[in-house]
């Protein structure tokens, strides 16, 4: 499998502190892929010791299969947001933007012409020859979005992206992660927003206390944590199957009711089949059976802890 | 190298298109400009009206009025009128007093009886702070006693006169190229001069690297930027770019130099020295150039270094004093590099990388330096160039990125051995 970013081994020590502890990662080609983390998990350190802005204390990272510290070129293939955002506020939007293109490699005409076309997209048109300093805050996080694509990178890195964006323009950067998809580039995206990563990701990374908790493909990682819960539909009312799972009688250590039946917790050495004989023996018409899958929200509280403090329990899901 | 060129050009362009850049460049010939004809057309020399009060001989007080009274020779010597006053000191104190506070003279001089066997002349003033005024009642009063004590011998006052004429020193520097001319006064004009340039130059783009590259840092642009361009490259295009401005400056503060030159309407009315200041030799232009350029680098990778370092303005206030340091030390020596080019001070200064940009030039403007010397100095300051420019690119790197505490010295070699 092709990989857009593969660190292998990775470590930085501040002093006494491990910011980040022998980190492996791989990112497929062609998928959004979320970094997750509580704050101070190392997650920007990641990034930037895989950009090369840092260097890594040990192990090895290849960006687009190149090492970015032997071949910087290839940094020229990444648009980079970074969670803290600057611009120069002297300069107009579009020198900015054209500027941030030229270094990574794009001719002044073709990235006045892309500028100007994403200019327009993020309606920033009325504002091309003023100040930075003259925007909002809003609108200069528009320019800084502008500044890390109008290049066409291959691999996008957002740390944070939506932070600070309206409505409208978090689903302009929405579609500006699956478009890039659509074409085959790779989006890593660190973010503390599950919602956004479960709806965005195709696989993502959890990362506590500067060390991989998990990672795997959405479907791998909510398999592996959805435990022994079931929801359950009955084709009728039963007043036996009820008491039965109110009471956490048979295989059924604990119970929910849901207004379209129940959901439920087997005992850990219970099976499936134990739980639909035992339901059968009622007599009672099963319409829905189905494993019951977390939410990325509920397995992120779980594995990080409630407190932010890491349980660390290293896994590889995938290559 | 064509990202070093990208860099170049965004801060070539920010700095030139500031108010400071148009202001330096119009107020900085302006000051050359009274520099240059302000001696002349004011000068320094001021009229002063002194009552003389003469206890010696009457022909002593008239050889003191005659010789304070003479023609002013140049425009800094001062002009005196003199009031002769009769009675002595003691019953006119009170109201010569007076009459300084009144204004109505500026002070007096009292020549005592016993003047000629050795006491001193009394000089009384609102103000007694010019140390020229001093030398001339000085120099005066020891011509009247003189003539007296020569004309008490029995030398006859034609005798004296000759004896008294004054003998001028026409200087000539010899050098590998033949007799050059200059007076003490030019070289000590042009060594002040380049020595003054490094010096605006330094603290003017010095401090606008070290805000450019702090600006960087706290408003993170230098984390986008350095994940495009390596540190050490966009710190050298950004400090070639604001050095590109300077050098800007500095051609046209020349080419306003030359054309002042050029009117033969200005260049008549400028003074001897100004114009012998002026001829330098092409050689010597060329290692004055070698030696500002490099020696500007030099601190403005320092500075650059310092912006990344630092945590906060006050902090980077606090600290670049430290850095124009080594430019001072020099400008104290100025007199003792002047005095003796080649002595231990000036031969010690023009080796030392950081202070060799001052004073270097400093020293050629005065006189020729060995190759040898000159080539090892050019050197040492290439080297130590070359050195700081690294090490400032890698305490960049690390250093727009850390917050908190201001990095120890400790920290910063770290940073520096850190890949």
């Amino acid at each position: 499998m092709q990989h857009a970013l593969v660190l292998q081994g990775i470590r930085k020590q501040y002093h006494d502190h491990v910011a980040v502890n022998e980190l492996d990662l791989a990112v497929p080609t062609g998928v959004i892929y979320g970094i997750l983390g509580p704050n101070g998990a190392g997650k920007t350190t990641t990034l930037r010791m895989a950009l090369n802005i840092i260097a890594c204390d040990r192990g090895e990272t290849r960006v687009l299969g190149a090492n970015p510290a032997q071949h910087r070129e290839v940094l020229r293939r990444v648009g980079y947001l970074p969670e803290e955002r600057g611009l120069y506020r002297k300069m107009t939007v579009i020198d900015v933007i054209v500027y941030f293109a030229r270094l990574k490699g794009v001719a002044p005409a073709a990235a006045r012409a892309e500028a100007d076309r994403w200019i327009e997209r993020m309606g920033l048109g009325d504002w091309r020859r003023s100040r930075v300093e003259t925007l909002s805050k809003g609108m200069q996080q528009k320019v800084q979005f502008i500044a890390t694509v109008s290049h066409q990178p291959d691999l996008l890195v957002l740390d944070e992206p939506t932070s600070g964006l309206d409505p409208v323009n978090q689903e302009v950067l929405r579609e500006t992660m699956l478009d890039a998809r659509r074409q085959g580039r790779t989006v890593i995206l660190s973010t503390h927003n599950m919602q956004q990563a479960e709806q965005l990701c195709d696989a993502v990374c959890i990362i506590a206390g500067g060390a991989k908790l998990l990672d795997g493909t959405l479907d791998e990682i909510r398999r592996a944590h959805s435990d022994h819960r079931f929801a359950v539909t009955f084709e009728a009312p039963s007043e036996a199957a009820d008491t039965m799972l109110r009471t956490r009688r048979g295989p059924f250590v604990s119970a929910v009711r849901k207004p379209d039946g129940w959901e439920f917790e087997l005992a850990p050495n219970a099976t499936v089949h134990e739980a639909l004989a035992t339901l059968n023996a009622l007599e009672v018409g099963i319409a829905r059976f189905a494993r019951v899958q977390p939410s990325l929200h509920e397995i992120f509280i779980r594995r990080v802890g409630r407190s932010g403090a890491a349980v660390r329990r290293p896994e590889q899901l995938h290559a | 190298m064509r990202e070093m060129l990208i860099v170049f050009q965004r801060d070539f362009l920010a700095h030139v298109n500031t108010r400071a850049f148009i202001i330096g460049t119009v107020l900085v010939p302006i000051l050359i400009w009274a520099m240059l004809f302000l001696p002349t057309a004011i000068g320094s020399g001021s009229s002063r009206t002194l009552a003389l009060v003469n206890e010696a001989p009457p022909s002593v007080g008239a050889a003191f009025t005659r010789a304070i009274t003479v023609a002013p020779r140049t425009d800094w010597d001062n002009r005196y009128s003199i009031q002769r006053d009769s009675g002595s000191f003691e019953s006119r104190r009170a109201a010569l007093n007076q009459r300084i506070l009144a204004g109505e003279i500026d002070g007096y001089v009292v020549i005592p009886a016993d003047v000629l066997a050795g006491a001193k002349i009394l000089y009384r003033a609102r103000s007694v702070s010019s140390p020229k005024v001093i030398q001339e009642l000085q120099l005066a009063a020891q011509r009247a006693v003189q003539t007296q004590r020569l004309s008490e011998s029995g030398v006859a006052q034609a005798a004296i006169d000759i004896l008294w004429q004054r003998v001028d020193v026409d200087s000539v520097r010899v050098t590998e190229q033949g007799e050059k001319p200059g007076s003490a006064v030019s070289g000590f004009l042009f060594a002040y001069l380049i020595a003054f340039l490094i010096y605006i130059l330094v603290i003017m783009y010095g401090a606008s690297i070290l805000r450019s590259v702090f600006e960087e840092k706290t408003n993170r642009i230098a984390e986008i930027v350095v994940s495009s361009v390596p540190a050490g490259r966009f710190l050298t295009g950004k400090i070639l770019g604001v050095g590109a401005v300077a050098m800007l400056q500095v051609a046209i503060w020349a080419a306003v130099v030359a054309v002042l030159l050029g009117l033969p309407a200005l260049s008549s009315r400028m003074s001897e020295e100004t114009l012998s200041l002026l001829s330098i030799d092409v050689g010597i232009v060329a290692a004055l150039l070698l030696f500002f350029v490099m020696g500007f680098f030099l601190y403005a990778a320092m500075f650059a270094a310092l912006g990344a370092a630092v945590t906060s303005e006050q902090e980077a206030q606090s600290l670049q004093g430290l850095l124009f340091l080594p430019i001072i030390v020099p400008l104290m020596f100025l007199g003792a590099i002047i005095n003796d080019p080649s002595g231990r001070a000036a031969y010690l200064l023009s080796l030392i990388p950081f202070t060799s940009p001052v004073a270097m030039p400093m020293r050629l403007a005065t006189s020729p330096v060995p190759a040898a010397e000159l080539l090892t100095a050019g050197l040492a300051l290439a080297a130590t160039l070359a050195a700081v420019t690294w090490a400032a690119g890698k305490i960049y790197r690390i250093g727009i990125l850390s917050t908190g505490k201001r990095p120890s010295l400790a920290e910063l070699y770290r940073w520096v051995r850190a890949s």
